[in-house]
């Protein structure tokens, strides 16, 4: 059985003003995601990208369609679903252990079963040094590892990922790219990730699917057959050149759709997401 | 836009339904009318004080409207002008030496708690009761909030690029201080002469009040204590709204200076 | 000793000069403008300590300042933040009483105070009114500030993780509004304590204010003096009370 399932989603932001017209986000999005499977979805600006994570991670209705999570319908927010936003998400109250075992404890997970797996996540993330620093005191790079094994350590059978590496430069990108990829495999976890980025999404996935702006569809699906294990590396081999530029053929003609999109519409849909 | 409409529209309904409220309770005699005048009676007899000139109160010292208005203002504009004048340099010199700001920090962060009306008696003492007393009562109140917010000001000028960028045209210091970072800190100080101006009004009126000199502040005190309510509603009301009306234009050019800024 | 360690403890020690600066010019002053005018820092002190030990008026005043402040504050505390939390959840009744709010903060209060006398008369349930009435715009503006701007993606990571709605006030919320929420209680304490004094000043029966003005009436500046350094002393303790408690909260998060 499929983890993650996604059957003729849709999203339409009815419009209850006059002048304003409703906006379709999302249309007849099919997804299927196997266990240990890592996929991307990418698009562009303003795609929908960032509804549909938040309509699969529970935090918004669709309004047609429905979504499985191994077989069972998905409504609200669901315990095997975890997310890691595109924002800086750590809370900077918090010291890192404090803010993995955040999730742990609101469940009401005892003290030291929740000290045990947020010391096992931190290390696998890499922070054992920053245990009892706050967020404010670390970089960027690492407040995105604070959130990420915030979300591991509640052990989902699936993680959703709206462009966590967005807000980080070139470099670091790149190389939490291939530490992602480390526990990906280390604790064999299923992903599905979002980005704008082509290269990321060659580097890391098993399969892309190629969004068409608004209304956003799956335009495209390619499999990537770059064998495992995958790295920085893998960027200048022949086989990434030529799948990166089959996924720009299709993403260029949206891009360049997306960009006349009226201001208007955007606008309304950020709003209500 | 419907939603600025509505907004608008319930703004006005409260200020229209507190003050039809206040104006049924008053004339039903629900309250006394030596408590409470009914509101429209507040705006003729404010209107009478402008039409005759003269505020109809016995043995009131300065009973033309326009003398309170001149005293008043007249005290207002001068200790902002000082609270300006001096505080302006004071917020630069703690800006540059960081150290005094330090040192002086948790006296300056409490000095509003302190009620520098308190300690009129020894002002009265040094200047005598009159208007040099009321205005450096209003230059007291006023221009510990210039300070802060010149100092704020100029500092946070410094975390932007801009000084750098006089550095890499090799501009002399005085260069940069006059060229860059005044006109860089230019909306925070805006900020703080709002502030100014606002603590001015506030300090001034309060210490008439207090004091029993003359002006506006003066007015409501004494009318209040010679039992003459409807003049001393009225009076309120002047302060009020010219209160509001300032504070209201001080707001808009203060977003207008920000926002040649593009923030 | 590091430079930086020798600056932080010439710090310290300035920040304790200060008063002693202040008592010195005071001296200065006293000598200029003669005793009559203002007494210097020894006669102060000495009907400070009168006050204190012997006639114990300080005491008695003290006590119903006190007493309004804290009934003042308390109700400014808890009404000034139900209203800045509602005004800061709900955006239309935001935009519609912010206007009303930012503008009485700018209006001489003082001069409205005869209402509170005629509404609650000339006791101490005047003051504390008044006092109430001053503390709670800072504290409605600032918690509605800090509302408005909790980062949403936090609210959203409280979601995602399933956490019930009290879970997320309490864990969410709170934590994230908590530095501007100090500073708000903090110039709450402020403005009501001069909210308080001034209804003394203006008419009271007891309390500092009240007796302040009496003094001055008599002329007898020492006691004026003594009831500033008081007054003084309470408004800068407080305050540097506050922010040992926000550093104490605060102090580690922010970058």
């Amino acid at each position: 059985m499929a983890v993650l399932e996604v059957r003729s989603l849709g999203k339409v932001y009815a419009s209850h003003e006059v002048n304003i017209p409703s906006v379709e986000a999302l249309k007849n999005i099919n997804l299927t995601v196997n266990k240990g499977e890592f996929i991307s979805i990418i698009g562009p600006s303003g795609c929908g990208k960032s509804t549909l994570f938040g309509v699969i991670g529970g935090l918004n209705e669709c309004t047609s369609g429905e979504i499985l999570i191994k077989g069972e319908k998905v409504r609200g927010p669901h315990p095997s679903i975890g997310m890691v936003f595109q924002e800086e998400s750590a809370f900077p109250w918090l010291t890192c252990s404090e803010n993995v075992e955040f999730g742990l404890k609101m469940m009401g997970v005892d003290k030291k079963e929740r000290r045990a797996k947020s010391k096992e996540m931190i290390e696998l993330v890499g922070l054992s040094e920053f245990e009892n620093h706050y967020p404010g005191e670390l970089s960027g790079g690492m407040r995105q590892r604070v959130a990420i094994a915030r979300t591991l350590v509640m052990d989902p059978e699936i993680i959703l990922m709206d462009e966590p590496f967005g807000a980080l430069d070139e470099q670091t990108r790149v190389i939490l790219g291939e530490e992602l990829l480390r526990i990906w495999e280390r604790i064999r976890a299923t992903i599905l990730f979002i980005t704008h980025s082509i290269s990321e999404s060659v580097m890391l996935s098993d399969r892309i699917h190629v969004m068409s702006c608004r209304p956003g569809t799956f335009k495209k699906t390619i499999d990537v057959d770059i064998p495992r294990p995958r790295s920085s590396s893998t960027i200048s081999t022949q086989r990434f050149g030529e799948i990166t530029d089959q996924i720009w053929k299709e993403l260029k003609e949206e891009t360049t759709k997306a960009m006349k999109i009226r201001p208007s519409e955007c606008v309304w849909a950020d709003i209500h997401e | 836009m419907n939603r600025a409409h509505k907004i608008t529209i319930t703004k006005w309904s409260i200020l229209v339904g507190a003050a039809g409220c206040l104006e049924i309770i008053a004339r039903a005699g629900m309250i006394r009318r030596s408590t409470l005048t009914p509101v429209s009676e507040m705006f003729i007899t404010l209107w009478k004080f402008f039409a005759t000139g003269e505020i109809p109160v016995r043995f009131l010292k300065e009973s033309s409207i326009a003398g309170n208005f001149f005293i008043t203002f007249g005290e207002i504009l001068l200790s902002f002008s000082f609270a300006v004048l001096i505080g302006l340099p004071i917020g630069i010199l703690l800006w540059k030496f960081k150290a005094l700001a330090r040192i002086l920090n948790p006296y300056l962060v409490s000095y509003y708690a302190i009620p520098v009306f308190a300690l009129y008696p020894l002002i009265v003492g040094l200047f005598g009761i009159g208007i040099l007393s009321i205005t450096f009562m209003g230059w007291l109140f006023a221009i510990v909030a210039v300070i802060i917010n010149t100092a704020t000001g100029f500092e946070e000028v410094n975390k932007r690029i801009y000084p750098k960028v006089g550095k890499s045209l090799r501009l002399s210091r005085s260069k940069i201080f006059l060229w860059i970072y005044f006109p860089a800190a230019t909306p925070y100080i805006f900020t703080g002469l709002k502030l100014g101006f606002i603590y001015s009004i506030i300090g001034v009126i309060a210490s008439e009040f207090i004091l029993s000199t003359k002006g506006l502040g003066y007015l409501v005190r004494f009318s209040y204590s010679a039992f003459e309510t409807e003049i001393m509603y009225a009076s309120m009301l002047l302060i009020v709204i010219i209160a509001v009306l300032i504070n209201g234009a001080l707001m808009r050019m203060e977003a207008w200076v920000y926002g040649r800024q593009g923030r | 000793m590091t430079i930086r360690r020798r600056r932080e403890i010439l710090i310290k020690l300035g920040v304790m000069a200060v008063p002693i600066l202040i008592v010195l010019l005071w001296q200065l002053g006293s000598i200029l403008w003669g005793e009559l005018i203002l007494p210097s820092p020894l006669k102060t002190f000495s009907v400070l300590k009168a006050g204190v030990i012997e006639s114990g008026w300080l005491f008695s005043d003290l006590k119903d300042t006190m007493i309004e402040l804290l009934f003042g504050y308390l109700f400014a505390v808890i009404l000034g933040l139900m209203v800045g939390f509602i005004l800061g959840m709900n955006r239309f009744l935001r935009e519609v009483l912010e206007p009303f709010v930012l503008n009485v903060y700018a209006i001489p209060k003082v001069t409205l105070f005869p209402i509170f006398l005629f509404i609650f008369g000339l006791g101490m349930e005047s003051k504390v009114a008044f006092g109430f009435f001053h503390g709670i715009f800072p504290i409605t503006i600032l918690t509605m500030g800090a509302i408005k701007d909790i980062k949403t993606v936090y609210v959203k990571v409280g979601r995602s993780l399933r956490l019930n709605p009290l879970q997320v006030y309490k864990e969410i919320v709170f934590p994230s509004i908590l530095p501007s929420l100090m500073t708000g209680l903090r110039l709450g304490f402020n403005l009501s304590f001069i909210g308080v004094i001034l209804g003394e000043m203006a008419a009271s029966r007891s309390g500092l204010g009240y007796t302040l003005m009496k003094s001055e009436g008599a002329f007898y500046m020492e006691k004026v003096l003594s009831i500033v350094v008081v007054l003084a002393v309470i408004a800068i303790a407080v305050n540097f009370l506050y922010y040992a408690i926000e550093g104490k909260l605060v102090r580690a998060r922010e970058t």
